[in-house]
Formats: C-alpha cells, structure tokens, sequence
C-alpha cells in the first residue's frame, strides 16, 4: 500500500457561532429563522475543515489517515442578515450610491448659484435658495413688464417702472392682478378687499366686490359681446352690446400690450422656476 | 406677372408691423429719454437731449395718425390696473410701492375718460389740432411722470382731448347763413 498526499475537507454546520446556538445546528436552514431570512442560492456561511496528509481511501471511497500534517479550519461567506440574495443587496448598493453622487453633484450645482451676487441673481430672474416662487415673481415683478424694459434702456434704476404713471400704463397686468387676486408678501390684496383699510378701502371693497366675482364680471362681458349672436344670450342685451362692441373694437389695439405681458409673466416664471 | 404668394404677403407683412412696433418703441424711447434729461435739474449737457425730445416729437405728430389708434386699447388698460391698483393699495408693477387708494381710483377714472375720448382718434383724418392734442396728451403723461403729479397731469390731458373733441364738432357743424 503506497500512502499518497490526500486532504479532506468536510462542513461542520452553519456558521458555528459560539452565540448564535441554531449556527451549530448542520441542518438548520437560516438559523431556524425562515419567516424573515431566506437563502436561495445556498450561500448560508459555513465552516470548512480541511486535513492534509498521508493516508489511503477504500473500495467504499472513504479516506483514511495514516499521518495528519495538518488540519485547518476555514469560514465561508456569513448568512445573510437581510430578505434579500447577494443580488438584490449589490443593486440597492449601487442604487444607492448613484444617489448619493446625484445628491452630491446638485449640492455643486446649488453652491454655485449661491456663489453668484444678489445682483447677478436678480438680472437673471432667478430664485434665490430662500425665496419662494411667490416672492421671486414679486421681486421680478417690475423687470418683467414693458416700463421695466424702459428702466433697464435708460438704466433708470427703477424710476419709471415704480412711478405711479408709468407703472399704472406700462405695468404687466398680469402679474398685477396675480398679486391682487392672491396677494404678496408685501400686502394682502385679499384682506384688502374683504376688511377694507380704512373708509377708502370700504369704498372700494364696495365698489369692486371681492376677487371671487372677478369671473362673473368677466363671464358678463363676455356675455355682451356675444348677445344676439347664435347661441349667445338674447337679446335684451343687443341693444347695449352693439354700443360697447363697437368701442370694444377700437380697444382691440391694446391686445398687443396684453399678448407682451403674457410673454413676460411666462418668462419670469421660468426665470422663477429655475432654482431648487 | 406673376402675384406673390400669400404666405410671402403674410411674412413680409408680419415684419413690417415687426418693424413699426420696434420703430415705434425707439421713437418712444428717445421721447422718454428726451424730456428726463432735458428737464431734469442734474448738471450736464442737455443739447443732446433736447435735440433728441425736438426730434422724437416731430416724428410722433408726424405718425399720429398710426398710433393713435393704439390709445383707446392702452389707455383702457391703464384704467384697470388703476382700478387693481385701487384695491391692493399697492402699485401693480411693484407691490412694494405703495399707491394711495383714492389717487388710483381717481386715475382710473380720468384713464377711463381719457379711452374713451382717445376713441374718437381712430376713425377720422387727424387735423393739426388733433395731432397737438395727442402730442400735448403724450407730453403731460411725460410730465406726469417727472413730476409725481399723476391726477393734475391725467386732468389736464382729459381736457386736452375734451377740447380736441370740441373742435372737431365745431369744425364739423356747417356754418349757415
């Protein structure tokens, strides 16, 4: 009999963690625990003992030592702790960390624009980190509008924009009455109208009722402008309509200064949408 | 000969009134800058603008006929920012200037008078009265602003066009004998 180098490596249980109990135990499918761990691919950690040394292996196939040189003691990978394979685990991972690195590059992003000057700021009509969208379009309310195109031809810095004439005439209307309706941080249209400030704004309030009957004033008008038209409202209102159609018609030129504060209200939500 | 095709009709047409607008502006512009500078009381030289208002109002009785049209729409506009502007307490342009109630709301009348008014410009031939009118309108709207006197200015054109009315149907009755 010629004894040979052989070695023999056998599993000595799961894990075999002195403090986990059901690691000892070599048939224990996820340490007794199926309801919250699984292991589908077999991965659960063991423990693998390897001897080397001389000895022979029988008709059977089973070995025998006749020498140990040595017996070494190996452990595989650990069970894993969450309801999920290796698989699944790496995904999250890398999910993870792209958004970590999503997180970190729009960090730069923000702290560059915060590196730019208030001023610098303001001419882009950009939000700032600590407006709201509200009080951006406020503070831009006077650039984007046609005497606010005047103060920056001039560089009049404001004058014609904030004075009462230009900025009644050359005011956007849109914004204007974006503001009345749901009013500013600097004052409240809302309460304006419904408490009034004062004798004059009961006048007011009276005169102009509150911002919920803007609609039918508006849905009035229009309603003159289709009477007696097919399908529109009869008929007691022709005879009026035909009068104010015809002064409407000669009002028609002020569209234009509509469809131009149209165009800068969008660009200054744009403008005001940009940041965060 | 062949005739130009309507989308040629339509895109030169287009930049025409392109052109006019932004003309329109310009000749606007050097109105504005114009009487800022040159009645302003800072140091400096105010030849320049002088020549430019001189220049700008030539120009604007020359076209009247064009832009007077555009009055009445702008002109009505006003009136309802005035009337916002009478509700908030605040100028429409800017919230955080503040517009007495009884000023707006007496703007929005004489803005109101003034559209309507303004509307009788549009139809007819502008004679020289009409066009001093609509100039003498444009320079106390000018004057409204470097003054800050926004209801004396707004009256003073309301009367303007008011008398421009009245010489239009004074001129219109035929004389009998």
């Amino acid at each position: 009999m010629i004894a040979r180098r052989i070695e023999s490596a056998t599993s000595v249980g799961c894990g075999g963690r002195h403090h986990e109990p059901q690691s000892l135990n070599r048939y224990a499918y996820v340490l007794n625990n199926p309801t919250t761990l699984t292991d589908p691919l077999g991965l659960c950690g063991e423990t693998y003992t390897t001897v080397s040394g001389q000895g022979y292996r029988d008709a059977q196939g089973n070995l025998h030592f006749t020498n140990v040189d040595s017996v070494s003691t190996a452990v595989g990978d650990p069970c894993p702790v969450l309801p999920f394979d290796r698989f699944a685990v790496q995904n999250w991972i890398r999910t993870i960390s792209f958004y970590i690195q999503l997180e970190r590059a729009m960090a730069a992003w923000r702290e560059r624009q915060n590196a730019l000057t208030p001023e610098r700021i303001a001419a882009l009509g950009l939000r700032t980190a600590d407006q709201t969208f509200g009080q951006c379009m406020e503070q831009n309310a006077s650039n984007y509008s046609v005497a606010g195109v005047a103060d920056f031809a001039f560089g009049a810095n404001g004058e014609i924009s904030n004075s009462l004439m230009w900025g009644t005439v050359g005011g956007n209307q849109i914004t204007g009455t974006y503001f009345a309706v749901f009013g500013s941080s600097e004052q409240s249209a809302r309460n304006a109208f419904t408490t009034g400030a004062g004798s004059a704004g009961n006048v007011v309030s009276t005169a102009m009722g509150s911002p919920l009957t803007y609609g039918r004033r508006t849905t009035a008008v229009m309603a003159l402008n289709l009477a007696s038209k097919p399908g529109g409202p009869p008929l007691a209102l022709s005879s009026a309509a035909r009068g104010a159609k015809g002064f409407i018609g000669k009002l028609g030129t002020g569209s234009f200064k509509l469809a131009v504060d149209i165009g800068f209200t969008l660009a200054e939500a744009v403008g005001c949408s940009i940041h965060e | 000969m062949r005739h130009k095709g309507p989308w040629k009709k339509h895109v030169v047409g287009g930049l025409r009134i392109t052109g006019l607008m932004i003309a329109g502006f310009l000749v606007f512009g050097l109105l504005l800058w114009g009487a800022a500078v040159a009645f302003s009381k800072l140091p400096g030289p105010k030849g320049p603008a002088w020549v430019a208002l001189i220049v700008a109002c030539g120009i604007a009785v020359h076209t009247a006929q064009r832009w007077a049209k555009a009055l009445p729409g702008l002109l009505i506009l006003a009136a309802f920012n005035s009337l916002v502007s009478a509700g908030t307490g605040h100028l429409i342009n800017n919230p955080r200037v503040p517009f007495p109630r009884e000023v707006a709301l007496g703007a929005a009348l004489l803005f109101l008078a003034s559209s309507v008014l303004s509307a009788q410009f549009y139809d007819r031939r502008l004679g020289t009265v009409d066009r001093i009118a609509l100039l003498a309108y444009v320079g106390f709207m000018v004057w409204g602003w470097l003054s800050k006197l926004l209801l004396t200015s707004l009256t003073l054109g309301v009367v303007v066009f008011v008398l421009a009315w009245v010489n239009h149907r004074f001129r219109r009755r035929p004389t009998t004998q």
